[in-house]
């Protein structure tokens, strides 16, 4: 035992000297070690994760993590990203410091923001940083600190903007995608090295969902009643039409409802003749939107819609009465694009004077509605 | 003429024999024994003998120093001088003398003759000091001789001196007891200038000097020879003369040779370290305690007693007792005391009682004296005076022997010379006045705390007085003036002594030897060690050294050089070997010059001179215990052998010392273990001594140790420690709350809490002394002591606090000033968790869904089939990540579209599906995993926040890496007069891993 102690005693000799040549050639730091501190709060947010196997399918880079040593004057941040990822070969050329945002936040938050760094394609001044693509396809982003104000302190969050998400926006260039999909690990260093970590993204065939449907024409036409009558109608006063033996006073004789989701909406036209009792016939209103008249020959009629975007064409949407059977068919109302239902409300005037022939008189009018795909 | 030299003789034959048959303290050691087969030194001359004249002076005293520097005297030499007077006087010659020697001689002779001796101090006086009052000149003749015995110059009683009225002296026979002794015969003649032709038969180193007058009246003669005795009764013949006829006297002399060198090693002590060697560099200030204490020693009563209590004595105090008669008896005054008192000073050479005196000391007891007793034997009042003084060195008492008192007969006593040699020395004189009540109105100059005392009788008859001044001395000799009396002179006796003070304890001091005290030192250590010689017999040489004995290893005395096994001599920087070493042992006696004997690195000692009998000398080496020769625990011997390897005569101290060390820590064991929120641990994480793999990134484990102590006990909290790491052994870091590895302070217990124990505790086999629950440095063994041979465990609580996946780290445990351990036997590495290379997966089952037809009649649901009337899933998205923040996925595109027809998204808000309007939205269901779905996507409606995009949609929040499967389901409706058409959206979906 005692002799064990003594052998003790002379390694630990010798292993103080191994110390003590230690402490010469280390400059007498050995106490004072730097160690490579972890960056933590990584992230890299890809605009796109779709591989470059059937096309080059770019992304935006936007690259986050909070380094707890910093970048002191004259330091770097080195990005480095795998194989396959291509910063040279794009469309809009290869990148450049142009197409990088450098963004410091000193009370990092998760979010992609802070103070941008002025980033030099080189010669950067003490308040700026060198950005320069290197290595295969532009993998490797160095970013070096041009002196005392292009400093990151310690504890920052620190977000690397590459791509469209940069200034610039769609001008700028972008890295395109690896053509191989899986984990791909992005490497940093920071400070020269002294914050380290990795951020894994995740690449696929396709990180897109394409959702489809279909949408039908369609056209909604009716007629609430085909058969619609004034009764007996006399010189001294107007009559309405309704399917009651007419009216005294203005009703609505029947309704046509109307929609669809054509495009370009719908036209609906009237078409046929006056009142008509054999040879006879009572005129028909005409082509200007005319009050009622008793002791005159009228027949006309006027609509109101309602619901949907149809609307009632002239001359038959004022208060007064038309029928411009000189244009028939004529257009008594459109809508101008899809339109839900529209309610027709049709009202008719019928006007004898006192000569009027007797006779049973009766029209027969045609509505029409044209749909505009 | 003739019946005057007849009446002195008989008066001092009464004075003679009422001396031996009294009770009175003898002046002359006597042999109590013949010596027995001891072995001495050979007597010999030193130098030549010094002759010449003291002249006369018809109008004033003289007095002459003979230089003796020629003789080479050393400490411990004898000097006998002869003088003589054809009519002579006191004072004359050596009986004027200052310089202390014993004298004898009568002026009652023919010739008046004056001779003395004296041992040379330990700085050897340089003169001899002659006095001459007489009207013609004598002559003077000095011899100095080495090796006599210092403590008993007389081997026997000088007899009576021979005396005759013509002839050549012929000096009286004499029975020496020693062989060896150097018999002296000593001759003075009267009148004439006489020539020496021949000395006694069979004696040598004879001279002589007269006074140089050439004349037959008037001068005188001295002369001596000298013979080694080895037996019998020697009776030296006469000397023969040429010249010079007269009366003359003879005296015989047989000096005792000194026992070969009696040197002991006395006292020893070592010091920590010899680079920065102690010493006094502060004396404590001697003080008096309380007042001084006088009176009268009446006759009314047997004793007298002092009380002390008043003084306020404490241990260590010196209390001094003075004590005159105009004549004692027996048990008089101090000489009756009864408490122990040291007579140190008392009637003088026999001469006379002038007066009766006694005085001493004692050194208080822890429980000081509260009186002190005074003999009172006979009519003869006395009168007494007590002083106490505190911080007297009470292992010294008196820096420097005392002079010889000095007599005086009349005016003020008169203290005489003293030179101390520690600076903060009181000097105390004291003084004794026959017959007169006197009264002191002057101390000497310079002194202070003067006092006396008297009988308080009056008078100048029978009475006598005591007086003592003092002061601090710092250098050079120091000689009192006379008190000054306003009353009384006649005959006085006074001393000179020298009160050594207390040294300040100096630092570094390990042990003194006091109560046998030996010491554990380490190994590979500077120490000192500073011992005493004391040389109680005759001369001794100048070379000495040092020798150890390792009672485990050859256990025989080997000397100690530069290059020694097992002790090793090893001066530090500090001190040039041989340079005078300060004094700190403290001894009585005398020491060789400055008492030291030099700082040493080679083991070998040589002093400046000689070492004389009856004197000590210090010496000082340094040296180490080498750790490769001796094995903690041994005992190891040390000391001082003469140089030529002949041990020394004893060996009182011979101090062992016990190798201790040094305090060693070794890492020396660990295991790590899972965390457990308590003073224990989790479960084993690995075997003990055996590296582990953390599970997952910022797992929290424990890590305990084990602490080897050896070499002596680490005393409870002797040590502060803290905990580095590092991703290498030899390039570490301390571990803080911040650090990639960190302490972890989840736990409930707080940082220093004792551990507790577990069944999985790393062990090596020794004693462990568990220690505290770590989460913070520094730390140290707070819980208890260590012994030399045990093992201290502590619990540190760590995390992964960030650390680089797969990242192996060493942890050692430092001092808490960054120095390493002696010894790491073990490396604790832990790798955080290789998990850490990175997992995300995503994926979508089907990257085509339809609605088919929508009608707004009806809500539709997309799928992968032509959509379905009722709600269904479309497709599902899977994700799992092993980031530490998990991920997020967001969703990005645009509503159903045809050409320039939307069908409307369904907005921020989670809305229940309405046939008949359009919406196109969807809302996801989470299963698996931990993942969620994120609002407004979760509930039962549906939403599509396309002013949001991209718009995160899920998230997983733990990055466990289990994967959780959103079922994502579409809902499509329109209105009447939605526009017909192929609607479409592409729907990007984005996972974002956080690591």
């Amino acid at each position: 035992m005692m002799r064990k102690i003594t052998s003790n005693i002379r390694f630990a000799i010798r292993v103080s000297s191994v110390i003590v040549l230690a402490i010469i050639l280390s400059g007498g730091a050995i106490w004072s070690t730097v160690h490579a501190a972890a960056l933590t709060a990584k992230s890299d947010t890809m605009s796109n994760l779709n591989d470059s196997g059937a096309g080059d399918e770019k992304s935006d880079h936007a690259i986050q993590f909070v380094t707890p040593t910093g970048v002191a004057s004259g330091e770097t941040i080195v990005l480095t990203l795998p194989a396959d990822f291509d910063g040279e070969n794009d469309a809009d050329g290869a990148l450049d410091f142009s197409d990088v945002d450098l963004l410091e936040d000193t009370d990092p938050d998760g979010i992609c923001d802070g103070s941008a760094e002025t980033l030099v394609a080189d010669s950067a001044t003490s308040s700026e940083w060198n950005a320069v693509f290197s290595g295969t396809e532009n993998r490797i982003l160095t970013l070096t600190s041009g002196g005392a104000s292009a400093i990151i302190a310690a504890g920052s969050e620190v977000c690397l903007q590459i791509g469209e998400n940069a200034t610039g926006g769609a001008t700028n260039s972008q890295y395109i995608n690896p053509t191989t999909t899986g984990s791909k690990t992005i490497t940093l260093s920071v400070g020269d090295g002294a914050d380290t970590g990795d951020i894994l993204v995740n690449i696929l065939d396709d990180s897109q969902v394409a959702v489809t449907a279909v949408v039908d024409e369609s056209l909604t036409f009716t007629i609430s009643a085909n058969s619609v009558e004034f009764g007996t109608l006399t010189a001294a006063d107007d009559f309405f039409a309704n399917d009651s033996g007419g009216s005294a006073t203005e009703v609505e004789a029947h309704t046509i409802v109307v929609g669809t989701n054509a495009a370009s909406g719908y036209a609906m036209t009237i078409n046929g003749v006056t009142l008509t009792s054999g040879a006879n016939t009572i005129d028909a209103i005409g082509s200007s939107n005319t009050a009622s008249t008793p002791g005159t020959e009228q027949f006309g009629l006027r609509i109101d819609e309602s619901g949907g975007i149809g609307a009632v064409s002239a001359p038959y949407a004022d208060a007064g009465f038309a029928l411009d059977t000189a244009a028939f068919p004529d257009t008594i109302a459109t809508a101008s694009g899809p339109s839900a239902n529209t309610t027709y409300s049709v009202r008719y005037v019928a006007n004898i004077t006192s000569d009027t022939p007797a006779g049973a008189y009766a029209s027969t009018l045609t509505y029409i509605a044209t749909a505009n795909f | 003429m003739i019946f005057k030299k007849v009446g002195q003789f008989s008066f001092i034959l009464v004075l003679v024999l009422v001396w031996v048959f009294s009770s009175y303290i003898q002046i002359f050691n006597f042999p109590p024994d013949i010596k027995k087969a001891e072995a001495f030194a050979t007597i010999t001359q030193v130098g030549s003998a010094l002759t010449g004249v003291i002249p006369d002076d018809a109008t004033a005293d003289i007095a002459i120093d003979v230089d003796l520097t020629s003789l080479g005297l050393i400490a411990g030499d004898f000097v006998v001088v002869l003088t003589a007077w054809d009519s002579g006087s006191a004072r004359d010659g050596i009986d004027g003398n200052l310089q202390s020697y014993t004298r004898f001689g009568s002026t009652s002779t023919d010739p008046d003759y004056f001779a003395g001796y004296k041992i040379m101090g330990h700085s050897p006086d340089t003169v001899v000091t002659l006095g001459q009052q007489a009207s013609n000149p004598g002559p003077y003749l000095i011899q100095a001789w080495r090796g006599v015995d210092p403590n008993n110059i007389l081997d026997v009683a000088k007899p009576d001196a021979a005396t005759r009225g013509s002839g050549a002296p012929d000096s009286p026979a004499i029975n020496p007891s020693t062989a060896g002794s150097l018999v002296l015969s000593l001759g003075f003649l009267d009148d004439d200038d006489g020539i020496v032709d021949s000395y006694p038969s069979g004696y040598s180193a004879g001279a002589y000097s007269n006074s140089g007058q050439s004349s037959t009246s008037g001068g005188t003669t001295v002369m001596i020879a000298s013979k080694t005795w080895s037996s019998g009764t020697e009776n030296p013949g006469a000397f023969s003369l040429s010249t010079g006829d007269d009366g003359w006297t003879a005296e015989t002399l047989a000096l005792r040779p000194a026992p070969n060198p009696n040197i002991d090693q006395v006292n020893f002590q070592f010091f920590e370290t010899s680079a920065s060697l102690p010493s006094y560099s502060s004396v404590k200030t001697i003080t008096q305690v309380g007042s001084t204490l006088t009176g009268g020693i009446s006759t009314g009563s047997s004793t007298q007693t002092v009380s002390l209590t008043g003084l306020g004595l404490a241990e260590g105090d010196i209390v001094i007792a003075l004590t005159a008669f105009d004549e004692l008896e027996s048990g008089d005054g101090l000489s009756g005391n009864t408490e122990g008192y040291v007579i140190y000073g008392g009637i003088d050479d026999g001469v006379d009682q002038s007066p009766g005196y006694f005085w001493g000391y004692k050194i208080m007891g822890s429980t000081p004296d509260t009186a002190v007793t005074l003999g009172q034997n006979g009519s003869f009042p006395g009168a007494y005076l007590v002083q106490a003084w505190r911080n007297v060195d009470p292992s010294f008492i008196f820096d420097v022997s005392k002079p010889r008192p000095e007599l005086g007969t009349s005016g003020g006593p008169d203290a005489p010379p003293i030179t101390p040699v520690t600076a903060g020395s009181l000097i105390v004189a004291m003084g004794f006045l026959d017959d007169d009540d006197g009264e002191v109105d002057g101390y000497p100059s310079g002194y202070s705390s003067g006092a006396y005392a008297n009988t308080g009788l009056g008078g100048t008859s029978s009475r006598a007085m005591v007086t003592i001044a003092s002061k601090i001395w710092s250098s050079g000799e120091d000689n009192p003036s006379a008190f000054s009396l306003s009353t009384g002179s006649d005959d006085t006796r006074a001393e000179t002594i020298a009160l050594r003070p207390l040294f300040e304890t100096p630092s570094g001091r390990m042990a003194v030897d006091t109560a046998g005290a030996d010491v554990s030192l380490d190994v590979d250590t500077d120490y000192g060690w500073q011992f005493r010689l004391e040389n109680t017999g005759g001369v001794a040489g100048t070379g000495y050294k040092v020798q150890y004995k390792h009672i485990e290893g050859t256990n025989t005395w080997t000397d100690i050089s530069g290059s020694s096994d097992v002790v090793v001599a090893n001066l530090t920087s500090d001190f040039a070997n041989g340079a005078d070493v300060p004094e700190f042992i403290r001894g009585s006696g005398y020491y060789l010059s400055n008492n030291n004997a030099g700082l040493e690195s080679t083991g070998t000692l040589t002093l400046g001179t000689s070492l004389p009998s009856g004197f000590s000398f210090e010496g000082h080496i340094n040296f180490q215990i080498v750790s490769s020769d001796v094995d903690v625990g041994d005992t190891i011997q040390l000391r001082v052998v003469y140089g030529t390897g002949t041990e020394l005569e004893s060996y009182t101290d011979t101090p062992t010392i016990t190798v201790t060390g040094p305090l060693s820590f070794e890492q020396e064991a660990f295991r790590f273990f899972n965390n457990a929120d308590s003073t224990d641990v989790g479960s084993p994480l690995q075997a003990q001594n055996t590296n582990a793999t953390l599970a997952s990134a910022g797992d929290a484990f424990r890590l305990r140790m084990l602490m080897h102590i050896d070499g002596q006990t680490l005393t409870q909290n002797g040590q502060s420690f803290k905990l580095a790491f590092g991703t290498s052994c030899a390039s570490l870091s301390e571990v803080t709350g911040a650090t990639a590895i960190a302490f972890s302070t989840a736990n409930s217990p707080s940082d220093g809490t004792a551990l507790t124990s577990n069944a999985n505790d790393p062990n090596a086999g020794h004693l462990v002394v568990n220690q505290d629950y770590e989460e913070a440095n520094n730390f140290t063994n707070s819980e208890a002591a260590i012994s030399a041979g045990s093992d201290g465990q502590w619990d540190f609580s760590l995390i992964d606090n960030g650390a680089p996946a797969g990242t192996e780290y060493c942890f050692r445990i430092l001092k808490s000033d960054d120095s390493p351990l002696d010894t790491y036997t073990v490396d604790p590495k832990i790798t955080t968790a290789l998990s850490e290379v990175q997992t995300l997966t995503f994926s979508i089952s089907d990257n085509s869904v339809e609605f088919g037809t929508l009608a707004s009649g009806d809500d539709f649901f997309a799928d992968t089939s032509g959509g379905n009337a009722t709600e269904v899933e479309a497709h599902t998205i899977t994700a799992s990540t092993n980031a530490s923040d998990g991920y997020i996925i967001t969703l990005n595109g645009t509503t159903l579209t045809s050409g320039e027809d939307t069908i409307s998204a369904i907005g921020s808000t989670n809305t229940a599906s309405n046939p008949g309007t359009e919406q196109f939205g969807l809302r996801m269901t989470a299963s698996g995993g931990d993942g969620t779905v994120s609002a407004p996507y979760a509930d039962s409606g549906f939403a599509f926040d396309i002013n949001n995009f991209p718009d995160e949609v899920a998230s997983d929040a733990n990055g466990d890496d289990v994967a959780t499967t959103y079922s994502v389901r579409y809902l499509g409706n329109i209105s009447a007069d939605t526009s017909a058409g192929s609607y479409s959206a592409v729907l990007t979906y984005i996972i974002t891993a956080g690591f």
